[in-house]
């Protein structure tokens, strides 16, 4: 491991000033650049640690959105009482990364800006159309986190931008939402295959749909031809297959040591199928009956 | 109970582990491990890194004397002089005043080298046309005539009866083939070590190591030093599971610290570990079995290819092993076993937890399930109608003293009544139970122990074995303590040290707890002859009216008479006394019997003894994604008799969990002889959360005699849980999956 430099930012400006150092990292959690310095995966010629910058760090919530700061640890998220109730995909998903203690280390911003194609957090994210609010040297811009990630490991970050925040769209109390983590261990492991789904039932109806994929393709992905299928209809067996079935088709999983590519397209199909049936049995149906 | 004696400054953090050694002037050594899987060594230069500022020494195989070592075959050097045989192999190494110097002089050696074909399966080692891996293979020394040629380390054949004969008079005849993985011992603490010359010119090695003695032998023989003037001390260990048995880093580390005259430590990474370690070996089991109507076996063949690696190890050993143990802990009257074990130009594979163990059962205790469906007998039935009995014989003609098998069988089949029989269904999961049994034969190496009688009554133990976390100080304090009728803090164990303890054979092979408890036990014995001698004439008494306890001599019938042994043991020491009471014992391991014209090329074919298990898993397997997870296991294993019931106990637990990750999840993935899933994300052993509730049961032998009863319980924990596990998801799902880990993929494709 060689060495590098550490140096504590104090403001956004001073971490955009640094980062123009050639080799030079944002250090949020840690938890996976670490890793990558001590197996030397990049040398860094110095890290620029961003958690004592003001203001990015925290959850706050406003009618229809919630805005979350990047420095946010993954716990915080998960065990928020508030995040419980009003995001529970959120919540769920996030008590699925690694363990307790890497939870406690683990940031938001930095599970996104990691992009892992099986970032925990990013499908269901997806499905809450997340805004990331990004900052750099020519001013702030707002992205939709569909469009955040182009490759493995790669996003659209560039000339040091960092992001400042993360906008959630808090769905309505009639929604539904599911995540479903494949993977051998029970913690500290990584998702082969994740699946978000999110529903708004209205008199038993679809109102809105979102689908988040994780693990299957180079980048987190939604599944809009699914989603569109979705709104609009009732639920029923035929419609649950025909979404699942749309949604193994739009997946690009590869072959790798962790799954083969049909197992992972064969298990998208089966994790939506069951979050669709998980979905349906809490729907009320008109009458104030629950299906 | 008793607790661990050492067990406070585990907890507390404060135990000593090799990486944990500061001394003045301490340096760091580093090892440059080879990129390329099979290559000719042409030339290493090494001026530009000897030059680096901070550089104290650097090293390549010329530096070492022109000698082989191994245990069972001479085919290594300490480090390579012409030829690279694994991604992993040590080429060079230094010593420098950091890590950071260490790692770039590292970086500054050249090395010109003439690349080769690699071998990187055993299949491939066989094909007639495979590049030679050892082309001095004829000339390389082995403990024991073995069959030898080209890339075959060892080819090891038993016959018993007539096999078409078997199969001829056999009811129903199955087959199958079994693919078991590489996996690592994945010990908490990489391997770490620390070496120093002194101007005495004795070296000194403190080490994190499962035998000193081994160690020291090592170190000894490849430096060609006597070992008069090699003394080694094992640390505190982070596991060793079979992983660090020999010198191996130990030996570059004392070349480091002679060039350099420093302390010299060297610690290996995860990742070193993963590349270096003597992992278990990855093999073919084909095997065919015959058997009656009844229920009755008859006969059995089968097929063992080894994946050996680049060098033996363990290798003829493991594969030895297997051909004992394919029978599983059960009678056959024709058997036709051979067992081939490969070099290739992967990483050598060593001792890991029950060598040959686990992979022989799981063969043996699946086909056993089959049997049983197929002929719809009783699983438990279908084993006691076979078991192996006092009396009966091993593969290799050893005839067993050792009996209890039903036992053990009647005892977990109770237990599963009262702990499997409630657990809640989950909705989406098929539950499925699966048992299978074990049989284990314990190694057997000769040892000594001493035991000083302090002037207050109190002992000190010196023995040779390392605390390697399977609790021997806690164990033979407990022996002596309650031999001699003292409380257990009153002993004082020195232990690990080979210029401190008699010699002893380490902590391989399940064997401690019986093969240091023999010496110990005796020396204390002796101990307490004195004792009461002298007390006799103190008290005028005849020695069979004195007994021991509460740290004093009573007389019998009138405990008003008594001595201190505090008392004993100061008159000793005065001029007239007969001096302080200081014994040293030893014992010699049992070597029975077996039938030499049974076996060929086989170098395990008799054991001191063998001890039984068998356990019960209980699995829910996932309807939509094939993910198994173990709801509970029963683990009941036959110990003889229980010296330090808590450390049995933990040895099942830990045990069992291993045998998990071999179940499950655990799998080096190798790609031309590269392992790409070198870290513990992608290498995945069990966490807390994965393993379940595990019930011990011990069973002890009635009437059990101390020390003769005493067996060991290191490995045999490890062994039965797979197969109990792959038959649980029979039971849930109707599928048998033959290759190991069994993985929610494979079992989803299965039940597709």
């Amino acid at each position: 491991m060689n060495s590098f430099r550490y140096q504590k930012a104090g403001n956004i400006s001073e971490a955009l000033k640094w980062s123009k150092e050639s080799q030079a990292y944002y250090l949020a959690g840690g938890t996976d650049l670490l890793g990558k310095i001590k197996t030397e995966r990049i040398k860094p010629s110095v890290l620029i640690d961003l958690k004592k910058i003001p203001g990015l760090r925290g959850i706050s919530f406003y009618d229809d959105r919630a805005e979350i700061g990047p420095l946010t640890t993954i716990r915080e998220i998960e065990i928020s009482p508030q995040v419980k109730e009003r995001l529970p995909i959120l919540s769920s998903a996030s008590g699925k990364l690694g363990s307790v203690q890497v939870r406690n280390k683990a940031t938001i911003g930095g599970n996104i800006c990691n992009a892992a194609p099986s970032a925990e957090t990013v499908p269901a994210l997806l499905c809450l159309d997340t805004v990331a609010e990004i900052v750099g040297p020519t001013g702030v811009r707002q992205i939709p986190l569909d469009y955040f990630f182009i490759g493995p490991g790669q996003t659209i970050l560039q000339n040091g931008e960092i992001l400042r925040k993360l906008i959630v769209k808090v769905p309505p109390t009639t929604s539904r939402g599911i995540y479903h983590k494949l993977s051998v261990r029970r913690a500290m492991d990584i998702a082969f295959v994740g699946v978000a789904v999110l529903l708004e039932v209205v008199a038993g109806k679809i109102a809105h749909a979102r689908i988040g994929l994780g693990a299957v393709a180079p980048v987190p992905m939604r599944v809009p031809q699914a989603e569109n299928l979705l709104a609009g209809n009732f639920l029923s067996k035929e419609l649950i297959t025909d979404a699942a079935y749309i949604t193994a088709q739009s997946c690009q999983p590869i072959s790798d040591i962790r799954a083969s590519a049909d197992y992972r397209r064969l298990m998208v199909k089966s994790l939506i199928e069951k979050a669709l049936w998980q979905i349906s049995t809490t729907i009320e149906l008109p009458g104030g009956e629950v299906k | 109970m008793t607790n661990r004696l050492e067990g406070n400054e585990k907890v507390t953090g404060k135990a000593i582990f090799a990486g944990d050694i500061h001394v003045e002037g301490i340096v760091v050594g580093k090892i440059l491990r080879s990129k390329v899987a099979h290559a000719r060594i042409k030339n290493i230069i090494t001026d530009r890194a000897s030059k680096l500022p901070g550089v104290l020494a650097v090293i390549t195989g010329k530096d070492f004397p022109d000698v082989y070592g191994g245990r069972t075959v001479r085919d290594e050097q300490a480090m390579v002089k012409n030829k690279i045989r694994y991604i992993g192999e040590g080429v060079a190494a230094v010593a420098a005043v950091d890590e950071e110097t260490a790692e770039r002089a590292l970086e500054l050696i050249e090395i010109e080298l003439e690349e080769l074909p690699g071998v990187f399966s055993a299949e491939g080692g066989l094909e007639d046309n495979a590049p030679l891996i050892h082309e001095n293979w004829q000339s390389y020394w082995t403990s024991v005539p073995l069959t030898r040629r080209d890339n075959i380390d060892a080819l090891v054949t038993a016959k018993k009866g007539d096999i078409e004969a078997g199969f001829a008079a056999s009811d129903l005849i199955i087959e199958d083939e079994f693919i078991l993985p590489l996996i690592h011992h994945a010990p908490m603490e990489p391997k770490a070590t620390v070496a120093y010359y002194d101007s005495n010119r004795k070296l000194t090695v403190w080490t994190g190591t499962q035998s000193a003695f081994s160690v020291r032998r090592g170190i000894a023989r490849y430096l060609q030093l006597p070992l008069s003037r090699v003394r080694v001390v094992g640390v505190r260990v982070g596991g060793g599971f079979g992983a660090k048995t020999t010198a191996t880093i130990e030996t570059v580390a004392a070349m480091l610290a002679i060039k350099s005259g420093r302390h010299v430590k060297i610690e290996m990474s995860r990742q070193d570990d993963f590349y270096a370690a003597n992992p278990r070996n990855s093999m073919k089991i084909w095997v065919k079995t015959g058997v009656k109507k009844d229920g009755r076996l008859i006969a059995r063949q089968a097929r063992i290819l080894v994946d050996s690696g680049a060098y033996d190890i363990f290798g003829a050993n493991t594969t030895s092993q297997v051909v004992t143990l394919i029978t599983g802990p059960y009678k056959f009257e024709h058997l036709d076993i051979e067992g081939t074990c490969v070099y290739t130009t992967k990483i050598p594979c060593g001792a890991c937890r029950g060598p040959g163990g686990p992979e022989a059962h799981f063969a043996a205790e699946t086909q056993m399930d089959r049997i049983a469906r197929e002929l719809g007998i009783d699983p438990f039935e279908l084993r006691r109608i076979n078991a192996l009995e006092a009396g009966d014989d091993t593969v290799p003609g050893q005839v067993l003293t050792d009996y209890g098998y039903t036992n053990v069988l009647n005892q977990l089949e109770i237990a599963m009544k009262d702990h499997l029989d409630n657990i809640p269904l989950t909705p989406g999961k098929a539950r499925g139970i699966g048992i299978a049994g074990c049989f284990w034969g314990m190694s057997g190496i000769g040892s000594g122990a001493t035991i000083h009688l302090n002037e207050d009554g109190s002992v000190t133990l010196f023995i040779g074995a390392v605390e390697i976390g399977n609790g021997v100080i806690t164990a033979m304090a407990l022996l002596v303590a309650e031999e001699l009728g003292i409380p257990v803090e009153n002993v004082s164990v020195i232990s690990g040290d080979t210029d401190a303890g008699p010699y002893e054979g380490g902590a391989v092979g399940s064997r401690t707890t019986h093969d240091l408890g023999v010496p110990v036990l005796n020396a204390a014995r002796e101990v307490k002859k004195q004792v009461l001698s002298f007390a006799s004439g103190q008290l005028d008494v005849d020695v069979k009216e004195l007994e021991l306890g509460d740290s004093r001599i009573f007389v019998k019938n009138d405990r008003s008479r008594m001595l201190k042994l505090e008392q004993v043991a100061n008159s000793r020491i005065n001029a007239t006394g007969g001096g302080p009471i200081v014994v040293t014992a030893s014992s010699t391991p049992f070597k029975p019997d077996y039938d030499k014209q049974r076996v060929s090329s086989h170098s395990r074919a008799s054991k001191p003894f063998f001890v039984f298990g068998a356990q019960a898993a209980a699995v829910d397997v996932d309807l939509v994604t094939g993910k198994v997870s173990v709801c509970k296991v029963i683990a009941a294993h036959d110990v003889g008799k229980a010296v330090f019931p808590k450390g049995v106990e933990g040895q099942i637990q830990g045990g069992v969990a291993m045998g998990l990750g071999y179940a499950l999840s655990e799998e080096a993935v190798f790609d031309q002889g590269r392992m790409i899933n070198a870290n513990f994300l992608d290498y995945r052993i069990p966490t807390m959360l994965d393993v379940p509730e595990i019930i011990p049961i011990i069973i002890e032998k009635p009437n059990a005699r101390v020390p003769e009863d005493i067996r060991g319980i290191g490995e045999p924990p490890a062994i039965p849980t797979a197969p109990a596990v792959a038959n649980a998801v029979f039971d849930a799902v109707g599928v048998r999956i033959n290759t190991l880990p069994i993985t929610p993929e494979r079992v989803f494709m299965a039940t597709k």
